[in-house]
């Protein structure tokens, strides 16, 4: 599990402001023009209506076992075309259930995450001094710690559901996303708009969110996009150490590590399918990413 | 049984106490049967000469079992696949096992209390009789036992062989002081409860001369023996001159502590391995194997790929769940043990939803057994009936059969008042998530919908409110158990009313059940040796938990190890030992 | 140089002491009794009541973290609850076979990833670039439980040509058997990151006006590569294994777990669970610690490599 912010990533946080809506709506145009942008939007809202609607796409009952059907190879048997698992559920109908569970969590952890990050970023950014540096001391030493650490000390507290998950994954973000933040609002707080306003008899907070935050926005944007598909990772991860869902569910996470002794019998298909289509699901989060970043970079 | 040597089966009759005498009746007389007369017979200090005599006698011509007395191995086990070679001497074996819990981190005998610490344990550690893979007794540094009259005192003859690694003998004065260390309540030992069930207190063990102990209970207790054999792991016998246990393992290395087993320890790495080698100065059969290694594991599969890969020739225990390649392949020795090993799914008797006996009665027959066994364990288990007298008991009453009827699960249901949603908690591991989500399926069909939480801190906070009536407890929990030699465990502490902390009694019971007639059922079964009152105890035993149903036990799960096939004469049992002193490898 | 070099060591110092004070906060509020953790679900109360007192798991906290700062600062950070020894007979050996892993997945991911980065970078927008960074990426999300048990099940199963598991010991080649497939397994994790900074920074050098102005002068390409485009792919690189160290060091549960390695992500989650406050506070702390500097020594060396940084610009 790998946590990406680094030096460099922070050194160029500062970002054009785009002003106009002319503009704006230019870039939005040649967003819709790239075949990156217009591939990850596909896959991405494959899985978004699965995750509304799984039983239009699932051809059987996700959790019906049938212990006689176990193990089924892929295309082998009618129906059941990429096989079954150890309790004989069809294996692509669980891949196909199991992107709720993520599709729920990760964008909610995710916008928690981007929420703190912007707040503390601001504040950061904005009144630098005492308050930045405390901060920034404490946000450094919150990340020497390795992220499934940290979610193992709070598994011993607190329950493993939802919740929790949503919880700790937007805390873990929070920081990170916080750091890119007051990079790109150091950058921005010297400049002419800004000092208008203070000589105005602004108040801080005024200055901060209806001055600074719009033009910070590229910013924000890149990181929810990159940060969400981090999450959905982390979530895969935290769930060997028994986070998130509860048994049977078809949770990608959850399936993967329940299946993975399988492999060691020849038997590929129950992990390797929830982990394609995880990798797919990230993929696609990625390229919208690429693509959004792409564009406001230039 | 045809013709009956009557005059035979007198003499030996003339020579034992009152209670084997009951035995030997019981088994003429047509009313215990062969399996059952064996295991009797050892439990009450018949020796196997006089058992195989007495089976002769008989008219019975098989050979009984093949327990050695000396020694700490006896007992076949069933093995499966794989071919077998002659033994040779020499080689070491590696084996995976988990690592010992933070009880069990130093081996001190007092405190260990997992299945990594026992089979540690007992590699250098004896006891004075050995639980055999088929439930009889055979003796290691004790060679015979007897009961009094009323089975409330039972006297042992130590081995005259036995020896510790420093050469001196194993003598009564041994006993006492190795005993006596348990029962003391200041040392906290993990075996305080199977003392308590044996009715052993501190005093109780004296020394009668230099090779017979003597052990005062509180009352009769007919199976005591099992209570100093290797089912109540903590016991193994040191010298008397054993001070303090903490750092057992580290003063077994050292040579300050001497124990009496064929190995002893080289070297101990709490969060790695442990490397034995032999006990150059053992009194019993000669080692074949010049080495012996454990490597702990905390995963499942990084087991199964290290013996698949040949890093390790055994492993001591492994489950059907992740070990599939390991069975029906022809590299592998699987040995394959029933075992009282079981979950209890306690439901609340004293409040909540499942209260009414009808909603219990009803999960009762909602659950399908032989689907759960085939899904779960591939088959290799053994049905229960939500009560304790297993299949691998060889029961002292028949065992009613737990019905599978869905229509009149469902009619009991909507009697009771219809179905309704609850929490399910229970163990997270081994096959608990699985058994979770079969339960939750099962209840679905009969209304009751399950939520599944299954977390670490079960055991603290939603088990029993025996130790602190704060915490939740829960209404309906998996709970896991171990294996014992006897049912008298699983009928008290989880069942029995529960009157003080001190008492052993009902202090696991998760169900919060209490039943006067239960009570005195148990207490007539376990102080019993007349057999036919022990059945009749059973007998109502089963009819009360069957009608009221506390909880359910669906299964027995066999205990499964594995070696290559190279590696012969290992004998695994059914608690966790893994016993190594007749193996051999080549 | 030297001013900064001094201003960032005391920082480091502060967020040290913060540290400090985070882990032990963590540790004191863990639920469940130590007692109960190390004795069992099955033993009686009373016993778990007196192991308590003995542990001293109570106390006012202050005192109780200036007792444990003082002897941190002396090397001695009491004595594991579990393993009733001091804690620091553990720690190095874990933490040793921590950083062998860790060293032998630097040497195969690290150059893997800057020429990976660069070749991308070299062929930006053609298929090569395309499929790098996809690989890269999905490599990087599938969950190390399984790249772990493919690699296991190819080479040390079937294959047979390495071991699936166990500690580092013995003979040099022993060690590094041992090593390949879990380093392996680090290295499709990390690959894709790293290669995507690499190529970040090949990218931007090649943009450079340094670059032109280089090729026009008639230097070789490769020489051009060699002196201003791999140094500018290294400059991010630096930054990043700096900031993947605190998950080299104590975040490898799963993979040590999964190889029966014995390193500190091992340590730290058997503390955890065992409740076992001195190792878990100690092991933390030592990986935390050293993260730390890992982030100051690459940045010490960024600032050395870059002279803008140095110089104090926008940062």
């Amino acid at each position: 599990m790998t946590d990406p912010i680094t030096q460099t990533e922070a050194a160029a946080g500062s970002v054009p402001a785009t002003s106009t809506r002319a503009v704006r709506r230019e870039l939005r145009r040649q967003l819709f023009r790239s075949k990156t942008f217009i591939i990850g939007s596909l896959i991405l809202l494959f899985w978004v209506f699965c995750a509304i609607a799984p039983g239009v796409v699932g051809t059987h009952d996700p959790s019906k076992q049938d212990p006689a059907s176990k193990w089924i190879h892929p295309f082998f048997k009618e129906g059941h075309w990429l096989g079954t698992d150890r309790f004989g559920r069809d294996v692509f109908t669980r891949a196909i259930y199991g992107a709720r569970e993520i599709m729920i969590i990760a964008p909610a952890s995710v916008i928690l995450g981007t929420a703190i990050g912007v707040v503390l970023g601001l504040a950061m950014g904005y009144f630098r001094g005492k308050l930045d540096d405390i901060i920034s001391r404490v946000i450094e030493a919150l990340m020497s710690l390795p992220v499934i650490l940290v979610a193992l000390l709070a598994l011993t507290s607190l329950s493993g559901g939802r919740l929790t998950i949503i919880l700790l994954i937007g805390f873990l973000f929070g920081p990170v996303i916080a750091r890119t933040i007051r990079a790109a609002v150091i950058t921005e707080r010297d400049l002419d708009y800004v000092r208008a306003a203070e000589l105005r008899g602004e108040r801080s907070w005024y200055i901060m969110f209806v001055e600074i935050l719009p033009n910070v926005f590229g910013p924000i944007v890149v990181e929810f996009t990159v940060r969400l598909g981090y999450a959905v990772f982390t979530m895969a991860g935290l769930a060997f150490i028994g986070f998130g869902t509860q048994p049977g569910s078809p949770d990608w996470g959850r399936t993967i590590f329940e299946e993975r002794s399988s492999l060691l019998s020849d038997v590929w298909w129950p992990s390797l399918v929830p982990a394609l289509a995880l990798a797919s699901l990230v993929v696609a989060i990625n390229l919208v990413a690429d693509a959004v970043q792409g564009l406001i970079d230039r | 049984m045809t013709k009956k040597d009557f005059r035979g089966i007198d003499s030996i009759r003339s020579t034992q106490g009152p209670i084997a005498n009951h035995v030997i009746d019981e088994f003429v007389a047509g009313r215990l049967s062969r399996r059952a007369f064996i295991r009797r017979g050892t439990i009450v200090g018949l020796s196997i000469p006089t058992i195989g005599a007495l089976l002769a006698a008989c008219g019975d011509d098989e050979p009984s079992t093949d327990g050695t007395t000396g020694g700490t191995t006896g007992g076949a086990t069933d093995t499966t696949t794989g071919g077998t070679t002659a033994p040779v001497a020499g080689g070491t074996i590696k084996a995976a096992g988990g690592a010992p819990s933070a009880a069990s981190a130093t081996l001190d005998p007092v405190l260990i209390n997992d299945g990594a610490g026992l089979t540690l344990l007992s590699q250098v550690g004896q006891f004075l009789v050995v639980s055999q893979s088929d439930l009889t007794l055979a003796g290691s540094l004790a060679t015979e036992w007897t009961p009094n009259d009323d089975g409330s005192e039972w006297t042992f003859k130590l081995n005259p062989a036995a020896t510790f690694s420093d050469g001196a003998p194993v003598t009564a004065a041994d006993v006492v002081a190795s005993i006596e260390r348990l029962l003391n309540p200041d040392n906290t030992s993990n075996s305080l409860s199977a003392f308590a069930t044996g009715k052993l207190s501190p005093g109780g063990v004296t020394v009668v001369d230099d090779g017979t102990v003597l052990f005062t209970l509180n009352g009769p207790m007919g199976n005591f023996p099992y209570i100093v054999s290797s089912d109540n792991y903590n016991s193994v016998i040191l010298p008397a001159s054993v001070g303090d246990t903490t750092n057992f393992a580290a003063d077994v290395i050292s040579g300050k502590i001497a124990t009496s087993g064929p190995w002893t320890i080289d070297s101990y790495d709490a969060t790695s391995g442990i490397k034995y080698k032999p006990n150059a100065k053992y009194w019993g059969t000669p080692l074949l194997l010049e080495g012996l290694e454990y490597i702990f594991y905390s995963d499942v599969a990084a087991q199964v790929a290290a013996f698949q890969s040949g890093e390790v020739d055994a492993l001591v225990k492994f489950e059907v769940s992740g070990g599939e390649s390991l069975l029906d392949n022809p590299d592998v020795t699987v040995y394959e043990l029933k075992s009282a090993n079981h979950r209890q799914i306690h439901m609340r008797t004293s409040e909540g939803p499942f209260a009414d006996k009808r909603i219990r009665q009803a999960m009762a027959m909602a659950v399908d057994r032989q689907t759960m066994i085939d899904g779960l364990f591939q088959g290799k288990a053994s049905i229960a009936n939500d009560t304790p007298f297993f299949d691998v008991f060889p029961s002292s009453g028949d065992r009613p059969a737990s019905t599978y009827d869905l229509d009149k699960a469902k009619a009991l249901v909507a009697e009771a008042g219809g179905g309704f949603d609850v929490t399910l908690y229970g163990i997270n591991y081994f096959e608990g998530p699985d058994l979770a989500v079969l339960l939750q399926n099962a209840a679905k069909e009969i209304g009751i919908n399950l939520t599944i939480e299954l977390r670490d801190d079960y055991y603290d906070n939603n088990w029993v409110r025996t130790y602190d009536p704060s915490v939740p407890g829960s209404d309906i929990g998996i709970t896991d158990y171990g294996h014992r030699g006897v049912p008298d465990v699983f009928l008290n502490a989880p069942l029995k009313s529960f009157k003080s902390v001190d008492d052993g009694a009902g202090v696991w019971n998760a169900a919060e059940f209490a039943n006067a007639d239960y009570d005195a059922a148990v207490d007539t079964y376990s102080s019993s040796s007349d057999l036919q009152s022990q059945k009749a105890a059973a007998a109502t035993i089963q009819s009360i938990l069957m009608d009221e149903v506390p909880m359910l036990i669906p299964y027995n799960i066999n205990y499964l190890a594995a070696t290559k096939t190279n590696v012969t004469g290992v004998v695994p049992t059914a608690m966790g030992h893994f016993f190594t002193d007749q193996a051999s490898k080549a | 140089m030297a001013r900064y070099v001094l201003r960032r060591l005391g920082l480091t110092a502060i967020t040290l002491f913060i540290l400090s004070i985070v882990v032990f906060a963590v540790s004191a509020v863990l639920p469940g009794s130590v007692g109960r953790a190390i004795l069992g679900p099955f033993a009686d109360e009373a016993s778990v009541v007196k192991l308590n007192q003995e542990l001293g798991v109570d106390g006012p906290l202050i005192s109780r973290y200036f007792d444990w700062i003082g002897g941190a600062l002396r090397g001695d950070f009491g004595n594991s609850y579990k393993f009733r020894a001091p804690v620091m007979d553990f720690i190095p050996t874990a933490l040793f076979s921590s950083l062998k892993l860790a060293a032998m997945t630097l040497i195969i991911v690290v150059p893997l990833g800057i020429i990976g980065g660069t070749y991308a970078a070299l062929r930006q927008g053609k298929a090569a670039d395309r499929f790098i960074t996809i690989a890269g990426l999905s490599l990087a999300v599938t969950p190390e439980f399984v790249v772990g048990i493919v690699l296991i099940l190819v080479f040390a199963v079937k294959l047979d040509w390495l071991p699936a598991g166990g500690s580092a010991r013995g003979s040099v080649v022993d060690q590094i058997k041992v090593l390949i497939l879990p380093a392996l397994t680090l290295t499709a994790v990390l690959f894709g990151y790293l290669s995507r900074m690499a190529r970040a920074g090949a990218i931007e050098a090649l943009a450079s006006d340094y670059t032109r102005t280089a090729t026009l002068k008639g230097l070789p390409r490769s020489t051009v590569l060699r002196r201003h485009v791999l140094r500018n792919s290294l400059l991010p690189t630096i930054a990043v294994i700096a900031s993947q160290m605190s998950y080299l060091l104590g975040g490898l549960l799963v993979t040590e777990t999964l190889f029966n390695y014995r390193g500190l992500g091992l340590l730290i989650s058997d503390a955890a669970g065992d409740r076992d406050v001195p190792m878990l506070m100690a092991a933390v702390f030592i990986v935390g610690a050293l993260a730390m500097l890992m982030t100051l020594l690459a940045d010490l060396l960024i600032a050395w490599l870059n002279p803008r940084v140095r110089l104090g610009g926008k940062q």
